[in-house]
């Protein structure tokens, strides 16, 4: 084995290291299901928001004809998990979110300011 | 002549779960969907979670919909749960004879996400089609 082979190993171990690292992970899930969508990432360090809910449960059951889009996005209070889902205006729907302790859970759309809970 | 389109779409996105060699850390995110339609209604839900474990602590987040149209809807989605949570989601259409219905259940654990739909279209004098979507990942065990 010459200097030249050995040098290249090395540089691809230091790669698969590299790669494996849960400082650079980053994972997501993205999902679309007729007039609503939603994803989820974990392993990111993006800056979290102020967290001030634990547990949120959106809407019920709303007509969403005559107001804008629904969605809900949650966020972990350290920033390495989120995940959000949405809806299109039209017809019923209803979102939902949560997180670990201290997430922030945040609803926009139809009935989103009435709709917001802690627990 | 009454136009009937039965129809089950599901969809799968998981994502793979990557885990520090030295220490069970990692993360994993997984979601799945559905929607089922019949006549002139429709219901889709969804659901998609994330979970992390990393020296800044441990963190999880799942979020649901659901959506339906039609001349009788119902929707609900809900999380519950702490650190381990809990999510579901259901949505209905149906007009007194063709019904569509899809349900979207997602558990997001300390160190796994799991995700699964079922959905159902029916039509008076007919079978129901019925699909299961499943999304799954999890941090691998040290």
């Amino acid at each position: 084995m010459n200097m030249r082979t050995m040098k290249l190993r090395h540089a691809y171990l230091l790669l698969a290291c590299l790669a494996a690292s849960p400082a650079l992970a980053q994972v997501s899930a993205s999902v679309t299901a007729g007039s609503i969508g939603g994803t989820a990432q974990a392993g990111s360090h993006t800056p979290p928001n102020t967290p001030d809910d634990r547990v949120a449960r959106g809407p019920r059951t709303d007509d969403t004809r005559n107001c804008d889009s629904r969605g809900v996005r949650v966020q972990s209070g350290n920033g390495s998990a989120s995940a959000s889902a949405s809806a299109s205006p039209g017809g019923s729907s209803a979102v939902a979110g949560g997180g670990s302790p201290g997430a922030h859970t945040e609803f926009f759309g139809c009935d989103a300011d009435d709709k917001r809970s802690a627990r | 002549m009454k136009i009937i389109l039965p129809l089950a779409f599901a969809l799968i996105l998981s994502g793979p779960a990557l885990a520090q060699q030295t220490s069970p850390q990692g993360s994993a995110a997984a979601g799945s969907g559905g929607t089922a339609a019949v006549g002139g209604n429709s219901a889709s839900t969804l659901g998609a979670g994330a979970v992390s474990n990393s020296p800044n602590g441990d963190a999880s987040a799942l979020g649901m919909g659901a959506s339906a149209a039609g001349d009788n809807t119902k929707t609900r989605a809900g999380v519950h749960g702490n650190n381990n949570l809990n999510g579901n989601a259901m949505a209905m259409a149906h007009d007194g004879g063709d019904m569509a219905k899809s349900h979207t259940v997602c558990h997001d654990r300390s160190d796994s996400v799991d995700c699964r739909t079922k959905t159902m279209a029916h039509e008076p004098g007919g079978p129901p089609v019925k699909s299961t979507s499943q999304g799954e990942a999890a941090i691998p065990q040290q």
